[in-house]
């Protein structure tokens, strides 16, 4: 057996005097479907909250393909410029300022207040900056870092954009697009018009496959519950992701296109994407899943394959009950 | 003063309020981060500019400020001036972004108030920085020694040329804009004649144009001194498409409605006339109010009556106010000199507004006789090459600005406005998107300071207060959030009030025209009341999707 591509280690979240998810410890293989359960209250979303980004756990960690995601959610290098040089320019402006008042003692003690002044605000913020990078690697939600490295997730209650149209919910996901950056806009022309017909085209492509390419030009705000659910899954596939967290991906969809939707993660699923499913549709459960993890207050109840969870009697008496 | 130069320098607010809402609107319209600090940033452009071509400070005068860099070749000139504001107001913008970005909406609309006030707090008591409480005056326009041209000397004929060249340029850009969506033959014809044969893009067959037709202007001047007949031919060919881009934009109105229209426009003239007439100020203001109301009841009850003014009601209320705007710049004027039976004059006063493009009397001026309307004297003044730059930097600023946010750039921030979480489940930072918009939104507020230093040629603090930043605001809700040709719209809109009320001041005897200066704030609330009310969107909806489709507007029947 191979490393897991995430593993979970005595994971701890407590919003005030609510213990949500205590000491819950899992491995989800890469390439394959887990179905996360339990009842409401169990802690399933916000271990994916936790699995992606949003919050921060107080205690355990979480390894994704081996590595911890408190290094995966480090402030970036142009955070730091974007940081470090703001506060030097203010330390100069502000050490300038002391020098230019200073001028009645004469320029050369002027001259040296500026400098000093500049050295100390920049100096200030280099040492603060070292201090807070240390606080902050341990306590930072940056979730857009693990979205880039493949780590994504969908919500329970669908967050599509609603004023913008279905296509450009999903133009919207790509990552590194040459036209995101202001500068190439107004001096890379061509290269960003080249590259928005791609994912136009990528965008069309996905809207296909999802069968609402009617929807096109549709605010997304007009589209239904389910069309929304199967917007937010495009709109995740459109990252190129490795692991999908999906938040009750059928909850409110038709029976058909629920069975359509099945199929859709099956086939990805063979293509060597990995899903990990919070849903309380059992059927959707037991069919797709290859391992099931059952959580009840906080803690992994069990772990194992749907046949095993089916006749477990811890499971029956916490979630399934007696049918 | 001919009503053309009143005009003239109406544009050149509309051009300055219209850039700072075009920067608003980067922040609130398209990222979703009220700002309601706006103005300081205008007052960091303004006041950056005025510094760099203000010359050295001298000891002992009145004016004091920290440094004047006019003297300094290449720095202390206009153009790096306007970029050093532009790129300081950002830098600034950023800086002030970066501690109060992380803010909900309205604490960070709360905060940047309260930076935008410390902003003229400092220019206020920091009297070493700008003079302090006292006017930043002592600097001029670039350029302006030189006006007004008359042509008489090859500086004045190279002036003139830009000057045309500009006007030629912009003119055509638009005709070639209207000609590409619509373009029936005539018009079609005629622009390429305008672009001397340019059939290109419209963009490259204005620039080609521009250059074309303000290189020869130069050379007719240089050879012939005559710039009248130049400034004939410009004005009308500026006029023809001027009514062409209406004709075209209400092509669709049947006459039922144009008629409608027509009557909207004239009843509003005529409910205005016991101002001019009646002397009792008590009668004067009861009339014309009650002639208001017949006015509205009656327009009220015709929609309520026939189906096409009801499907048309906006379009008829635009094409109304642009038959009273146009009886009030051609005919209006031509009232008082007619009853005091002077023809000339009437025509002369005609003659002056059509041919808008130059200045009329004035001291300075080539003298030309025409048969029938006697002796005139024209020229070339500063105000209206200002304007031809303004317009100029209005309209580069507004095609820049487009560019940026109809790209996937463009798509973040609008993603931003409406659900951040998402923006970060998708692998992009909110954060440095928030602090580019700011930047672009902060750096275009000090280009329009920039410009208000160089128009107003002088800088008090007081002019830089929290309520600039509400009426830009309110520019961005009546021209339409999240729409650039809206902020245009509702900053020409926000000026016609303005200068509307200023002429129903001038009708009232002067004891009690500050009372009705100060009652003019209230008629503007009022009216943008009703347009708010009426079109919660703003008059031009957002638009500008990435994928290419225009929106369809959601206020059905609102055109």
């Amino acid at each position: 057996m191979s490393d897991p591509l995430l593993a979970v280690e005595d994971l701890r979240k407590t919003f005030g005097g609510i213990v949500a998810v205590d000491g819950a410890t899992f491995e989800i293989e890469s390439g394959t479907i887990t179905g996360l359960i339990g009842p409401n209250g169990a802690g399933k979303t916000t271990t994916f909250n936790l699995i992606s980004g949003f919050y921060v756990p107080d205690n355990g960690r979480i390894s994704y393909r081996g590595t911890d995601l408190q290094y995966l959610m480090a402030p970036t290098d142009m955070e730091t410029t974007i940081w470090g040089s703001a506060a030097g320019f203010s330390g100069g402006v502000i050490g300038a300022a002391v020098g230019l008042g200073a001028f009645s003692f004469g320029a050369l003690p002027a001259l040296a207040i500026t400098i000093g002044g500049a050295a100390v605000g920049a100096g200030g913020y280099i040492a603060e900056e070292r201090l807070t990078q240390s606080r902050e690697q341990a306590r930072n939600a940056r979730p857009y870092q693990l979205a880039r490295e493949g780590l994504v997730r969908t919500f329970q209650l669908t967050r599509e954009l609603g004023e913008m149209t279905a296509l450009e919910n999903l133009m919207l996901a790509p990552q590194g697009q040459a036209g995101e950056s202001v500068i190439n806009t107004w001096f890379r022309r061509d290269k960003v018009s080249t590259e928005e017909e791609t994912v136009r085209q990528r965008g069309v492509e996905m809207l296909e496959l999802l069968e609402i390419e009617h929807l096109r030009d549709e605010p997304a705000e007009n589209l239904s519950g389910g069309q929304r659910k199967l917007l937010e899954l495009g709109r995740v596939l459109m990252l190129d992701p490795e692991l999908i967290l999906l938040d009750e991906p059928v909850a409110g969809v038709n029976p058909t296109l629920t069975q359509k939707l099945m199929d859709r993660i099956e086939k990805l699923s063979s293509e060597g994407y990995t899903f990990c499913i919070v849903e309380h549709d059992m059927n959707v459960i037991m069919e797709l899943s290859e391992t099931i993890i059952v959580m009840n207050e906080g803690k992994r109840l069990i772990q194992g394959p749907p046949e095993q969870i089916r006749n477990n009697d811890a499971v029956i008496d916490a979630y399934l009950g007696v049918e | 003063m001919a009503v053309a130069d009143v005009v003239v320098s109406f544009l050149l607010l509309v051009s300055i309020y219209g850039i700072l809402a075009l920067g608003l609107n980067i922040k609130y319209g398209h990222t979703g981060l009220l700002d309601f600090g706006h103005v300081g940033f205008y007052l960091v452009g303004a006041y950056t500019a005025a510094l760099f071509v203000l010359g050295p400070d001298t000891p002992g005068d009145f004016t004091v400020y920290v440094i004047g860099l006019g003297n300094v070749p290449l720095l202390g000139t206009w153009p790096i001036a306007i970029l050093a504001g532009t790129l300081l107001a950002a830098v600034i913008g950023g800086l002030v972004t970066l501690p109060t970005i992380r803010l909900r909406e309205d604490y960070l609309a709360i905060t940047v108030l309260g930076i935008s006030v410390i902003f003229q707090r400092v220019i206020q008591s920091e009297t070493w920085l700008a003079n302090g409480p006292d006017a930043l005056r002592g600097y001029s326009p670039p350029l302006q020694s030189y006006f007004p041209v008359t042509g008489q000397s090859l500086v004045g004929a190279v002036l003139f040329g830009v000057f045309v060249a500009v006007v030629w340029g912009l003119t055509t850009a638009g005709f070639g804009w209207l000609c590409r969506h619509r373009s029936p033959p005539l018009q079609t014809r005629l622009y390429q004649f305008a672009a001397l044969g340019q059939t290109a893009a419209p963009l490259r067959g204005a620039v080609l144009a521009a250059l074309g037709v303000g290189a020869i202007t130069t050379v007719v001047i240089i050879l012939f001194g005559i710039i009248l007949p130049v400034g004939l031919v410009v004005s009308i060919y500026t006029w023809t498409v001027a009514v062409t881009a209406v004709r075209l934009h209400y092509s669709e109105l049947s006459r039922p409605a144009l008629i409608t229209a027509i009557l909207v426009g004239s009843g509003l003239l005529v409910s205005l006339v016991p101002l001019a007439v009646i002397e009792t100020v008590s009668i004067q203001i009861a009339v014309t109010l009650s002639a208001l109301s017949v006015l509205v009841l009656s327009y009220y009850i015709a929609i309520q009556r026939s189906a096409v003014i009801a499907a048309n009601r906006l379009s008829i209320i635009g094409v109304g106010s642009l038959w009273f705007v146009s009886i009030w710049y051609f005919v209006l004027p031509l009232v008082d000199p007619l009853t005091a039976g002077r023809l000339t004059g009437a025509l002369q006063t005609l003659f002056q507004n059509l041919v808008w493009m130059l200045a009329f009397g004035g001291d300075v001026g080539v003298g030309y006789v025409i048969i029938g309307l006697g002796e005139l004297t024209v020229q070339l003044d500063y105000p209206r090459i200002q304007l031809a730059g303004f317009i100029l930097f209005l309209t580069g600023l507004f095609y820049i600005v487009e560019q940026t946010v109809q790209t996937p750039f463009g798509r973040v921030l609008r993603a931003i406005r409406n659900d951040e979480t998402v923006v970060e489940s998708l692998g992009k930072n909110p954060f440095t998107y928030k602090l580019q918009s700011m930047m672009i939104g902060s750096g275009l507020a000090g280009f329009a300071g920039a410009l208000w230093a160089m128009y107003a040629q002088g800088l008090t603090f007081t002019t830089f207060a929290p309520r600039v930043t509400f009426i830009i605001l309110l520019i961005m809700f009546v021209g339409g959030v999240g729409n650039n040709k809206g902020m245009i719209f509702g900053a020409a809109l926000f000026w016609a009030f303005q200068q509307a009320t200023t002429q129903l001041a001038g009708f009232f005897p002067p004891a009690i025209r500050v009372n009705i200066q100060a009652f003019r704030l209230v008629i503007v609330g009022i009216l943008f009341l009703i347009v708010l009310y009426y079109l919660p969107e703003g008059l031009l909806t957002q638009e500008g999707s990435t994928t290419g489709e225009q929106r369809t507007r959601r206020t059905e029947g609102a055109e």
